[in-house]
């Protein structure tokens, strides 16, 4: 093997210059460990840690953490979920453990601090990266394509032919060709003849920029949602209604820092009838909750049919269907036949029970001794009687009835921490058991009647508002586009170049691909072909085949 | 809404028979990875391939009998290896039917269960299979390909089955057919993917004890290097449509629980997914990852892929637990 002449490694040091910075990206994301040693020793520190974050290997290391510090919050319990419960019965079951890992924050891995710190420096990495990668791209965008190299055969795909048509006219051809293909495009002139230099798919560069800024606005459009967002639950019996006010909420609403009673929608909901429905097999179909609702107090109801996935939205905020359970009212009674206490209980469902409900009923004036009642509702109530006990035969209120247990004695109300679900037993006593249907009452010693007046069903309903959700989406869209355009579209160069000589005018084509050169053959030799076409030399035959070789990157 | 129990059944049969199919097939790609002769070396071009990527091959390095039609017309193993080509059609055709049939039965997209999205997600890695052999020759990924479909379509006819039934309301909305068959198509392909990706890793390993010319069954393989590509190009072609999934369940969460994005385990995982194969395609660009440590990139990609299915829905409780098993 001879060594390169001069003129072979110029015009291999041409087509390497002619194929140069198509991608800014590794201009600017070059391999560190490379360009460490060639700058100067005096490169202050904190210049060189820039440098540092925002290569390549650091963003990559960044994104591995990311997914790594992700990992426990998908197998501990976190507070970020609406429910808390799972939290504090992991305490209970890992009394000396939970205390360390809740130091660590890992029981809100995704606002903990060392979570926060990842993405922000994977954030800053990415302005880091993206800075300069933008200027370059906008500097690209407006520079001409770059000029011819000297000899377009060495490029890894190349045709040339004769025609009789003057250099200039060849280089107006070539350039309304490429206009028309949506090449971008830079006609010039020499003293020899005239060329033309085309480029494409510079969507692709545009495209990974998008995708990665875009990124950077998710990141911006989740921060903003969770300081301005806010997310509670409530319950609506049937035939009542509903204002949004903080007070009503069965879980408080919680939501960013930022968040003021005044934020909360003011709108009223009033639900008028609860369906549910379901296979013979106990599977539900679905479920509707028909309400009548209005932005604003005071404002005309509209009516509307809320279901599982289709939420209503008012003012920012919207209204879910979570849950349903059912409510009897109970009529309680004195001796002297005086109502004491009236009103819907809330019961909750018990998962796998055929929603079977359960619940308490406090009577704490009125009468003496205060009277307590856990109960529970069977939607449809059947016997077991070989076992003797109660059990619901189907979710549907066919043949509803209640078990209940009453107690009399001190419900120690405002003395002992209790919620509307449970009874403190200390100071109470049971005094009597059975079941009731709807409309019967029972009797107590002292002439004290509790009736089981009516059966009703309760939605409940969550209500959340986060303005960062709509700036979110329209980010991912975007991020998405971008994607798409940076893997898919292909860069590519073409130059035609006329030279003028005695026996008429030659032609000759080259072109470069970035990406893909294997789908850029055809593609170049069609161009070619339209070419020679348009010169009308059809019926030349091309002085040189197209160029099978490949390119070499 | 009624179940059709007599298409649910011959859904289930065309699944079993399609499985058989495909160990057929498995069985015989491997016979021919094995016992195929080398071709000369000279004797084929270098495979066509569609798509984008950034790097090309060597010239005329390695590409063997597996690869190319002409050589292997007269071997057996070649035979072997069109005959499991054959028998793979037959058993995607009957694959097909049986989702069809599935769906048919209820009456709505087959893909409601763990059973149905297994067996959807292994028709979606051969369907990526048999459409790219069309264009290009990729046949020695046979056995690799067949190895985690038949595994997938072996756990789901048996520990995920689930019989023909409606679905739940939680799952009854347009996004089902949109966030799941995005899911379930991207994943097909990442399967496709991974299995290049593991030839790959073998394939360079062999390439770099022997210094380039690999001996024995691993000499009939295409370079590592036009693997890898297959690899990079199917991963890419997969990335975006995933990308695409994780924004259509976001929406789907925000229309249903109110909460677009609350790091539910299932979110959490595939937001892992979604960052390792980010990983992978930022990796296969950079110097000091280009190669081996990307490949391994892009097979802990999988690795997540697959915990974020089977590991999220059998061992972590969440709200995407009613897909039950």
């Amino acid at each position: 093997m001879s060594e390169p002449t001069l003129t072979e490694r110029a015009d291999a040091a041409d087509v390497a210059l002619a194929s140069g910075r198509l991608s800014t990206a590794e201009s600017v994301r070059g391999d560190v460990d490379s360009t460490v040693g060639v700058r100067p020793p005096g490169v202050p520190l904190l210049r060189r840690g820039w440098r540092q974050l925002t290569s390549m290997s650091t963003a990559l290391v960044l994104l591995f953490l990311l997914a790594l510090a992700a990992v426990p919050g998908s197998l501990l319990p976190q507070r970020t979920a609406l429910n808390p419960v799972p939290v504090s019965s992991y305490y209970a079951e890992h009394p000396s453990l939970a205390p360390i890992l809740d130091r660590m924050g890992l029981f809100d891995v995704y606002s903990s601090l060392w979570f926060y710190t990842i993405y922000g420096l994977l954030a800053v990495s990415l302005v880091g990266c993206l800075t300069p990668r933008l200027r370059l791209h906008a500097k690209a965008m407006r520079a001409r394509p770059p000029a011819p190299p000297r000899n377009l055969s060495r490029l890894p795909v190349s045709t040339s032919f004769t025609v009789d048509a003057p250099p200039t006219e060849v280089a107006a051809a070539a350039h309304r060709l490429l206009r028309r293909g949506r090449w971008r495009t830079d006609r010039r002139t020499a003293d020899e003849g005239a060329s033309v230099a085309a480029e494409k798919g510079y969507l692709r560069e545009s495209g990974n920029l998008l995708f990665h800024v875009a990124l950077l606005g998710l990141l911006a459009a989740v921060a903003y949602g969770s300081l301005y967002s806010y997310r509670g639950q409530f319950s609506v019996i049937e035939g009542r209604g509903f204002t949004n006010a903080a007070p009503l909420y069965d879980i408080m609403p919680t939501g960013g820092q930022r968040l003021s009673a005044d934020d909360l929608v003011p709108f009223t909901i009033a639900l008028d009838d609860f369906r549910a429905s379901y296979f013979d097999n106990g599977q539900p179909t679905d479920f509707h909750a028909l309400v009548r609702w209005a932005p604003r107090v005071g404002e005309p109801e509209r009516t509307r049919d809320i279901r599982v996935n289709h939420p209503l939205a008012v003012g920012g905020a919207k209204v879910y269907l979570m849950g349903h359970g059912f409510a009897p009212r109970f009529v309680v009674k004195d001796k002297g036949g005086k109502v004491v206490y009236d009103d819907y209980r809330i019961f909750l469902p018990q998962e796998g029970t055929n929603e079977v409900g359960v619940g308490v009923l406090k009577v704490p004036n009125g009468v003496r001794p205060q009277v307590g009642m856990e109960a529970a509702i069977f939607p449809t109530l059947t016997i077991d009687r070989t076992e003797g006990f109660f059990y619901s035969s189907s979710p549907e209120p066919k043949r509803p009835g209640l078990s209940y247990r009453i107690y009399q004695g001190d419900l120690r109300l405002g003395v002992s921490a209790q919620n509307d679900f449970s009874l403190d037993k200390r100071g109470l006593l049971p005094v009597k058991d059975g079941t009731l249907l709807p409309g019967e009452t029972v009797t107590l010693d002292n002439g004290t009647t509790v009736t089981f007046a009516e059966l009703r069903e309760y939605a409940v309903f969550q209500t959340t508002r986060d303005p960062g959700a709509r700036p979110a989406l329209v980010a991912s869209v975007c991020a998405l586009a971008g994607l798409v355009a940076s893997l898919f579209v292909r860069r590519r160069r073409v130059w035609v170049r006329a030279t003028g000589t005695g026996g008429g005018t030659v032609v000759s084509v080259g072109g470069l691909a970035r990406h893909d050169p294997d789908s850029f053959r055809p593609e170049f030799d069609d161009l070619a072909a339209d070419l020679r076409r348009a010169l009308g030399a059809a019926a030349d035959r091309p002085t040189d085949p197209p160029q099978q070789h490949r390119t070499e990157e | 809404m009624p179940v059709d129990q007599g298409l649910a059944e011959l859904s289930d049969n065309l699944l079993f028979v399609a499985t058989l199919c495909y160990v057929v097939a498995m069985l015989g790609y491997a016979a021919e990875f094995a016992f195929g002769r080398r071709a000369p070396r000279t004797a084929t071009a270098l495979p066509p391939i569609a798509g984008g990527s950034v790097d090309t091959l060597p010239a005329g390095v390695g590409s063997g009998e597996l690869s190319g039609r002409r050589t292997s017309r007269r071997s057996w193993a070649g035979g072997v290896g069109r005959a499991s080509v054959a028998v793979t059609v037959l058993g995607w055709g009957l694959h097909v039917g049986s989702v069809v049939t599935r769906g048919l039965s209820v009456d709505r997209v087959p893909w409601g269960n763990m059973y149905e999205y297994s067996s959807v997600l292994a028709l979606a890695a051969v369907s990526t299979f048999l459409f790219l052999l069309t264009r290009q020759p990729i046949r020695y990924l046979g056995a690799l390909v067949m190895l985690p479909v038949v595994v997938q379509l072996g756990i789901a006819s048996t520990a995920l089955y689930a019989p023909a039934k409606p679905l739940i309301p939680a799952l009854n909305s347009y996004w089902l057919k949109i966030h799941t068959s995005a899911a379930v198509l991207s994943s097909g392909i990442f399967m496709f993917a991974f299995a290049a990706t593991v030839l790959y890793l073998v394939k360079d390993r062999s390439e770099r004890r022997t210094g380039g010319s690999s001996r024995g069954a691993l000499g009939h393989l295409p370079a590592a290097a036009a693997i890898d590509r297959v690899a990079y190009r199917t991963t890419a072609f997969a990335f975006p449509i995933w990308t695409f999934a994780v924004i259509a369940g976001a929406i789907w969460a925000g229309e249903a629980w109110g909460k677009y994005w609350q790091w539910d385990p299932k979110e959490t995982w595939a937001f892992i997914t979604w960052v390792v194969y980010a990983g992978y395609l930022h990796a296969r660009a950079t110097a000091g990852w280009k190669g081996r440590r990307a490949a391994i990139v892009g097979v802990v990609g999988f690795v997540a892929l697959m915990f974020c299915y089977y590991g999220v829905n059998i061992w972590i409780p969440g709200l995407h637990s009613y897909a039950d098993i």
